[in-house]
């Protein structure tokens, strides 16, 4: 009897349901529009009149977050941080690691009258006296055909000039007293776009260097650095020749 | 003979490529997460630990920090003017400023495209097939996301960023996988 009862009144006073959201609502029917012979229960998007005071009190009271409207909010948390700790770490770690820009580090070559041969990637150069060299060359030794007061034919190595891309290493090349040629021994290459920049701007340079005669060249717009590298480099390889040549 | 000047006199110049190269990276890292992310959950391959909903919100949020750190990363490549780059070459590929930067700016129209519909309240307004066809540009989003940095990045040569390239490239290929075999066997049961 008193089951009876009890059973009575939950038909009287069910529970309300809470409202269905649209977009998991919409979900349902495309779910079962999928599988016929499937149906929804019609969703009941107010409480009947009757109900309890509690559903009236869950209607009135604002709804807090919870873990099912706010979901994985400590993991977003998580990856926010982790990013934005992991690019100021790497950004510290490429500061470390990376010498100042504005001092390029010149690390010692051989320089004399008798260069070492080029050992590493092929040189790209054009000279306006004809000689038009893809590939690495074995300087010459010339035998010394001193010019009153000039510079003494041979081939000078530079010094290697480093930057942000990589390092430019020239070797220039005297005949008769003239700058004839400029060898790149070094050139950056570790990247597709620093290979594409150096192939587009050091045989301008290189042809500007033998038309002037000096490392007084302009900058290239767009390749700073190498143009940069590549004045040290030059300015170095003439130096060595004009010392080994006696000429102060 | 070695000699440079100290590190205090780091320029803002460096800091910008610093930062242009880091932000990078994690972008890179954060779109082959969120890829994931979505793709096990579409699979419905999210184990048993953690909910769907948990999946979607996470993938989501991803998806959305992914685009923010393209965002900071185009920002601070254009502020570091030893890059050579303008305004233009950051929305417009071209083969002026080469093709390398040019995948990264295609790659990241194909993000805003993926990441912006997928808002709700422009998710709600839109046919879910069109939503998905445009979802699906993600992928290749990724792949060219790796081919920028391949290419562009200053950090190509070295051997940890192959090694973690080669990495992103397996973690990635394997929930596609799963996802395409899923795929085939529903159709088969289905047939």
């Amino acid at each position: 009897m008193a089951s009876n009862n009890s059973n009575n009144s939950n038909n009287k006073n069910p529970r309300p349901s809470r409202p269905i959201d649209p977009l998991l609502q919409q979900r349902l029917q495309q779910l079962s529009s999928r599988r016929p012979g499937a149906s929804l229960p019609p969703p009941e998007a107010t409480a009947r009149p009757g109900g309890t005071a509690r559903t009236t009190a869950a209607i009135a009271a604002p709804a807090r977050p919870s873990k099912r409207t706010k979901p994985a909010r400590g993991s977003k948390a998580a990856s926010l941080a982790l990013s934005v700790a992991t690019t100021a770490g790497l950004a510290a770690l490429f500061a470390n690691q990376d010498t100042p820009t504005e001092s390029v580090v010149l690390t010692s070559g051989t320089v004399g009258t008798t260069a070492t041969t080029p050992t590493t990637v092929a040189p790209v150069t054009t000279g306006s006296a004809g000689t038009t060299a893809t590939t690495a060359t074995t300087p010459t030794t010339a035998t010394p055909a001193p010019a009153p007061g000039g510079i003494v034919d041979g081939s000078y190595l530079g010094v290697g000039s480093r930057n942000r891309w990589g390092t430019v290493q020239v070797q220039a090349v005297y005949t008769g007293g003239q700058l004839v040629d400029v060898q790149i021994v070094q050139y950056p290459n570790g990247d597709r776009r620093s290979l594409a920049i150096s192939q587009r701007v050091l045989p301008t340079l290189i042809n500007e260097a033998i038309s002037v005669q000096s490392a007084s060249v302009d900058n290239v717009s767009g390749a700073t650095y190498t143009s940069r590298s590549y004045v040290q480099s030059l300015q170095s390889a003439i130096d060595a020749a004009k010392v080994a040549s006696g000429i102060a | 003979m070695q000699f440079t000047l100290g590190h205090d006199h780091v320029s803002m110049t460096s800091w910008w490529w610093y930062l242009t190269r880091s932000t990078g990276i994690v972008a890179a890292v954060l779109s082959v997460a969120s890829l994931v992310w979505g793709l096990f959950f579409s699979a419905r391959n999210t184990g048993q630990r953690k909910k769907a909903n948990w999946w979607l919100a996470l993938h989501n949020w991803l998806g959305g920090l992914t685009l923010t750190f393209i965002g900071v990363h185009m920002v601070v490549s254009l502020l570091d003017t030893e890059a050579g780059l303008h305004l233009v070459d950051l929305f417009v590929p071209s083969g002026e400023v080469g093709w390398e930067i040019g995948w990264g700016v295609i790659a990241t129209w194909l993000f805003a495209l993926v990441v912006l519909p997928s808002i709700a309240r422009i998710r709600r307004r839109l046919p879910r097939k069109a939503w998905h066809a445009v979802h699906l540009l993600s992928i290749p989003a990724v792949v060219l996301t790796g081919l920028h940095s391949f290419q562009a990045g200053s950090d190509a040569a070295s051997v940890w960023f192959t090694r973690i390239l080669a990495v992103m490239v397996g973690v990635a290929v394997y929930p596609v996988s799963i996802r395409l075999i899923g795929l085939a066997q529903r159709r088969a049961a289905l047939a």
